[in-house]
């Protein structure tokens, strides 16, 4: 069963821009944040089937054997048009933890809880800074689940597996942190499937008709 | 409109005693909010903290951290989290499990929410504090279960490794040794059956060991030489067991034995201080002792060592048995089969053709319930799963014919069964041929139902706290999706069965519903639900795929079979019992924040003409009401902490009377200085316990209050039956303090005397004496009464009680103001004057004439016209034109930089002053600032023309200055 809406050029060139006006202000944020440059990619929309999502992301962090840290957290509406729901998925390549304590301004002792708390803590603020620009454009606020911790050290094919998937087709937009001079690579996605599509699609159409 | 005044109620009580904590701070990390789960965990009242700087109050908090988190939220306008499994808690609270928790204290996840305000911006955090405690110690549970395991495991596998039973026992001893870092050595005798004595079976000394400390003589055989010793049984028995002090059972201390007879050998080396031992028995017989030595300090071991050394003992005893059982299976060694009878494991072990061998251990037929010897191995362990038994037989197969390249193989076999209603674990011991014996495969099956029962418990709290909070923050998702499912059980499905459509469609259409149901209870942790509509959703996609097709009846009776809305049960009863019978019972309420309110008053304001705003924004604002009880229902309590504290006792209050729905910014400033009313009555009013029994009064003091509602106003009574306001002591005391001479005082009747407390002078701290009745704070009181444009009246008879009369206006259906044009076009000359003057430095040389309208059909401009629209109350425009040197001096003095072109900024700068004239201006009308709204200031140059064919009253006034001359003029729309 697809129940995926076909998406129209307008439709994707419409949510391209919105991405990417949310990326450009995510960046702002967090440079002011974090006090560092922070590169993004150009984000990458498309519609991706289940059994493909794992050759994916591996294509996505490059390499068979490379080891991954992984996070995951929910997102749904709590107010506006914009009535989707789904889950962000950030997977940490490359990361230095102490890179990544020195950025978040962390002055405790590095031990594995304060390990997994950064990764909780970047995650949660990389994915807001990004989704929270998403819904505004669309005049919506959006609710977090807490972030939680897939695992460390995983390989790419053990994020997530496939029977556990109860999709068949979901929306996939990709964006690609790195940061300037320091070892951390972080590949996000927001994951949506059937109903939230049509959502956002609606709400897509709707900002259009204001335009 | 009701329903937005009760969601706001429930929503307040909700969160008042909520069993999760909630607290807002602003950008200053100043407090905001804090409910009661903060007060009562806390010890700290909402009163005392709130308005106070959350460090001040609370310096042990995390501090760089926490505003860092915080700081995330106001820059990002986004949630933040954090989990007590990273950091176990922010507020050091105790939690309601002291006894049986094994906690020290409350474990709390973290949310933090941005709190918007009309521009979007982050004014403040909200922060919500769950207690994780019960999931924290059932995690614990498991956990310290897994450890248990993990270690036995680890002893397991070294041991699987062994085929020595010499290196088997030192791995032991050095498993020991870790355990006690004070020993200086670890020693293994075994009991040899042929000669009946005791044999060195393994000796391990420990890195910190100094053979030299033993004397040069046997300090470089003493490894070699250990092993030729041996004990008669007797002797050793006696040393390590009779002459020592036994702990605990099989695990004794022996503390300095010098004096105890030895064998000869031993006697050069026995200048060992303090031993721990225990002793290896196998079916209750003795077969050896373990013995943990320090040479030096006879104090080495303590007592809480012995705790250890048990533990120690039951994993190492079951190593022991099974390196035993292993050896024995290359032997063949009946005896020893016996002994693992005792380990309370399941052993088996067969070859190439799968079938059981005639050894195995008790717990087998345990297993089992019957003899298995010679049946295959795969149709025991899966006794109904044929297609399991296929696949074990063929990875068994497959490592049976090679045997060097296994691990794969054995990774893929299945870890776990269901025996008999049991979760047993199989471990594989593949072990390699010999010259006598083919290859092997030794199994290990171990009941592990009571680890599966707790994880499966521990996962039944996650689930229901999940499903909890995720009610309280969700109820209307929740209500929406069961209302949702119900309609779907009742009538939908039948709909679907009953359409034209066909079969295949109809079960697609039944499998899709469905899917989308369980999709959305799954997001909403509703897991019980999700569960049923799993297996459900799976026999569907069974029938898809079943080659036959389905007809039509067979498919309603098959969905006529699943109790659907049963499957709701679980969990609404989950929710029932944790959130109360009418949580999901009421009608869907629609929750509308305040901050969209105002956006949709703003809306209006500026679109709808005065008079349609006249209608509608009445019952806008209604949705911001609140009762006027509910602004006075923290009184209550108020008022019984500080009885307590005086050593006094009141009834309860109950505040009675009209529920009258109000604007609670209008009145919020006067019922919160009501503080000084009551703070009066229970200070001088109501009298000691002891005086009250005295005077015949009862006990318990009464302090009621009651409101009305009549004709545009509330009125609000106070009473109380304490002493009543000694009127003469007030009369005295207006002489004594210099308020007025005796004879003017003589002539104040009693209601002026008493209109006095409210006043500065009588009611200011440091005059008050005990004389006074009533004093502290009235004036203030007053102050705010008099802004909501209220009035009070004092009756009060001495000995008997007073009573307070507040008298509030209140127009329900609120009625405009009406503008008057002048007033506001003369504030905004004033202001113009005001504004060049002060913030321009610019000589006004005239005072404008007062602005009077003339009908008139075009207007001259200056050189340079700003033009600013007014919406809502007042509809017009506002023309500010300057002349050409005027307009350059002003900007001259408002830019902070000299800038050579003042020209380039005339446009933006003057926009800019105009706005503030205006804005100002309006200011001065409170009431009605909120009620006008201004457009963005338009400047354009103008050059002197005229603006023509307008045929309106045109309101305008002339400013002349040094610098030249500004024309201000107002033109109403028609």
């Amino acid at each position: 069963m697809s129940g995926v809406p076909e998406i129209t050029e307008d439709q994707r060139d419409c949510l391209q821009e919105i991405v990417n006006v949310a990326m450009g202000q995510a960046g702002e944020s967090l440079a002011c944040l974090l006090e560092v440059f922070v590169q993004l990619s150009v984000p990458r929309i498309r519609l991706i089937e289940s059994k493909d999502i794992t050759p994916e992301l591996q294509k996505m962090i490059g390499g068979d054997d490379a080891k991954v840290s992984a996070v995951r957290q929910a997102f749904y509406r709590s107010s506006g048009r914009l009535d989707i729901q789904g889950e962000a998925l950030l997977v940490f390549s490359d990361t230095s933890f102490h890179d990544l304590a020195e950025l978040m301004a962390y002055e405790e002792e590095l031990t594995l809880n304060a390990e997994q708390e950064l990764l909780l803590d970047v995650s949660n603020i990389l994915n807001g800074a990004c989704l929270t620009g998403i819904a505004e454009q669309l005049e919506s606020e959006l609710g977090y689940s807490p972030p939680s911790l897939i695992g460390s050290n995983l390989a790419t094919d053990k994020i997530l597996s496939e029977e556990q998937l109860s999709w068949a087709e979901a929306l996939m937009i990709e964006i690609t942190y790195r940061l300037e001079n320091r070892s951390f690579n972080c590949n996000l996605m927001f994951l949506m499937t059937g109903k939230s599509i049509r959502a956002l699609l609606t709400a897509i159409d709707e900002f259009l008709d204001e335009l | 409109m009701s329903n937005a005044t009760s969601s706001a109620k429930l929503k307040e009580f909700i969160v008042d005693h909520l069993n999760i904590g909630v607290f807002s701070v602003d950008k200053q990390m100043n407090l905001l909010l804090w409910n009661g789960f903060m007060e009562n965990n806390s010890h700290r009242s909402a009163d005392e903290v709130i308005g106070k700087n959350l460090f001040e109050m609370f310096p042990e908090l995390p501090k760089k951290w926490l505003q860092r988190k915080i700081k995330s939220v106001f820059i990002l306008k986004n949630f933040a989290f954090s989990s007590w499994e990273q950091r176990p808690f922010l507020f050091k609270f105790s939690h309601n499990r002291p006894i049986t928790g094994g906690i020290d204290s409350m474990r709390q996840d973290l949310m933090l929410m941005p709190v918007k305000g009309d521009t979007g911006e982050v004014e403040a955090v909200n922060i919500v504090l769950l207690d994780m405690t019960d999931v924290c110690i059932f995690q614990g549970m498991m956990a310290e279960t897994m450890e248990q395991m993990e270690t036995l495991d680890d002893i397991v596998k070294t041991i699987n490794r062994e085929t020595q039973l010499e290196n088997l026992l030192t791995t032991v001893l050095d498993q020991g040794l870790m355990l006690f870092p004070q020993a200086d050595n670890g020693i293994c005798w075994l009991l040899d059956a042929h000669d009946n004595r005791f044999k060195c079976a393994a000796f391990v000394n420990s890195a910190i060991f100094s053979a030299s400390e033993f004397g040069a003589s046997h300090a470089l055989t003493l490894d070699d030489s250990i092993k030729t010793l041996s004990f008669d049984y007797d002797d050793l028995v006696a040393r390590y067991t009779q002459n020592s002090e036994c702990l605990e059972e099989g695990v004794y201390i022996l503390r300095h034995f010098d004096s105890i007879a030895l064998g000869e050998q031993l006697k050069n080396i026995a200048t060992q201080k303090c031993s721990l031992s225990m002793a290896v028995t196998i079916e209750e017989q003795l077969i050896g002792f373990l013995v943990f030595s320090n040479f030096a300090d006879k104090e080495a071991f303590a007592n809480s060592d012995v705790q250890k050394l048990v533990r120690f003992r039951e994993h190492s005893m079951s190593a022991i048995s099974k390196a035993k059982y292993l050896k024995a299976i290359a032997e063949e060694g009946d005896k020893i089969k016996n002994l693992l009878d005792n380990a309370g494991q399941g052993f088996l072990s067969f070859t190439a053709d799968l079938k059981v061998e005639g050894e195995y251990s008790a717990e087998c037929r345990e297993l089992f319930d019957s003899q298995i010897e010679g049946r295959p191995f795969p149709e025991l362990i899966f006794a109904d799963d044929t297609p399991q038994q296929q696949f074990l037989t063929s990875i068994l197969q497959d490592i049976f014919t090679a045997p060097d390249n296994n691990e794969l193989f054995l990774s893929l076999l299945p870890q776990e069964t269901l025996l008999g209603g049991k979760n047993i674990s199989i471990e594989y011991r593949p072990i390699a041929a010999t010259e006598s014996v083919d290859t092997k495969m030794m199994v290990i099956l171990t009941d592990i139902t009571e680890t599966r029962m707790l994880e499966n418990q521990m996962e039944e709290e996650r689930n229901w706290l999940r499903m909890v909070v995720s009610a309280v923050t969700r109820r209307n998702e929740i209500a929406r999706a069961i209302r949702e499912y119900q309609l779907f059980c009742q009538q939908g499905l039948d709909q679907i069965l009953n359409s034209n459509a066909n079969i295949d469609a109809i079960i697609f259409e039944v499998f899709r519903m469905v899917h989308t149901f369980k999709g959305g209870f799954s997001q909403l942790d509703l897991v019980h639900v999700v569960k049923e509509i799993h297996t459900f959703e799976s026999q569907l996609s069974d029938l898809r795929s079943r080659p036959e097709p389905m007809g039509l009846d067979e498919f309603k009776q098959l969905c006529a079979d699943a109790p659907m809305w049963c499957w709701m049960e679980p969990d609404l009863s989950i929710l029932k019992e944790a959130l109360g019978e009418d949580f999901l019972g009421q009608e869907e309420m629609l929750t509308v924040g305040v901050t969209t309110v105002n956006a949709l008053e703003e809306q209006m304001l500026s679109t709808l003409s005065p008079i349609e705003n006249q209608v509608f924004l009445p019952k806008l604002r209604r949705l911001k009401a609140k009762p006027f009880k509910a602004l006075l229902k923290d009184y209550g309590d108020y008022i019984e902490r500080l009885a307590e504290e005086l050593d006094k006792a009141i009834v309860p209050m109950e505040i009675t009377g009209d529920d009258v729905l109000v604007n609670p910014d209008e009145f919020l400033d006067f019922t919160k200085s009501l503080v000084h009313v009551f703070r009066n009555i229970m200070d001088h009013g109501i009298e000691t316990i002891e005086d009250r029994m005295e005077l015949g009064k009862d006990e318990c003091g009464l302090v009621s209050c009651d409101i009305g509602h009549e004709d545009n106003q509330i009125t609000l009574r106070i009473s109380d039956d304490g002493n009543g306001i000694d009127v003469e002591s007030l009369r005295q005391k207006t002489i004594d303090i210099g308020l007025y001479d005796s004879s003017q005082a003589n002539d104040l009747n009693d209601e002026q005397l008493i209109e006095l407390i409210f006043t500065e002078q009588i009611s200011s701290k440091d005059s008050v004496n005990e004389l006074s009745g009533r004093g502290i704070g009235l004036s203030a009181v007053k102050q705010e009464l008099t802004k909501c444009g209220g009035t009070v009246r004092v009756d009060t008879e001495l000995g008997v009680g007073t009573s307070f009369y507040f008298c509030l206006p209140f127009n329900e259906t609120i009625e405009l103001p009406a503008v008057d044009v002048e007033l506001v076009v003369s504030a905004v000359i004033d202001q113009a004057v005001s504004f060049l003057t002060n913030e321009a430095a610019i000589n006004c040389q005239n005072s404008p004439s007062s602005p009077t309208p003339y009908q008139s059909e075009n207007l001259s401009l200056n050189y340079l016209t700003t033009m600013i629209r007014i919406k809502g109350l007042l509809e017009g425009v506002f023309l500010f034109s300057f002349d050409e040197n005027l307009a350059k001096a002003v900007v001259r003095t408002m830019m902070l930089d000299d800038c050579d072109d003042e020209s380039a900024y005339l446009t933006e700068v003057m926009a800019e002053s105009c706005n503030i004239i205006l804005g100002n201006s309006m200011n001065n009308f409170p009431g009605i600032t909120e009620l006008v709204m201004m457009d963005v200031p338009m400047s354009l140059n103008t050059r002197t023309s005229i603006l023509e064919n307008m045929c309106v009253e045109i309101w305008t006034s002339l400013i002349k200055t040094s610098e030249g001359n500004v024309s201000i003029s107002f033109l109403p729309s028609s």
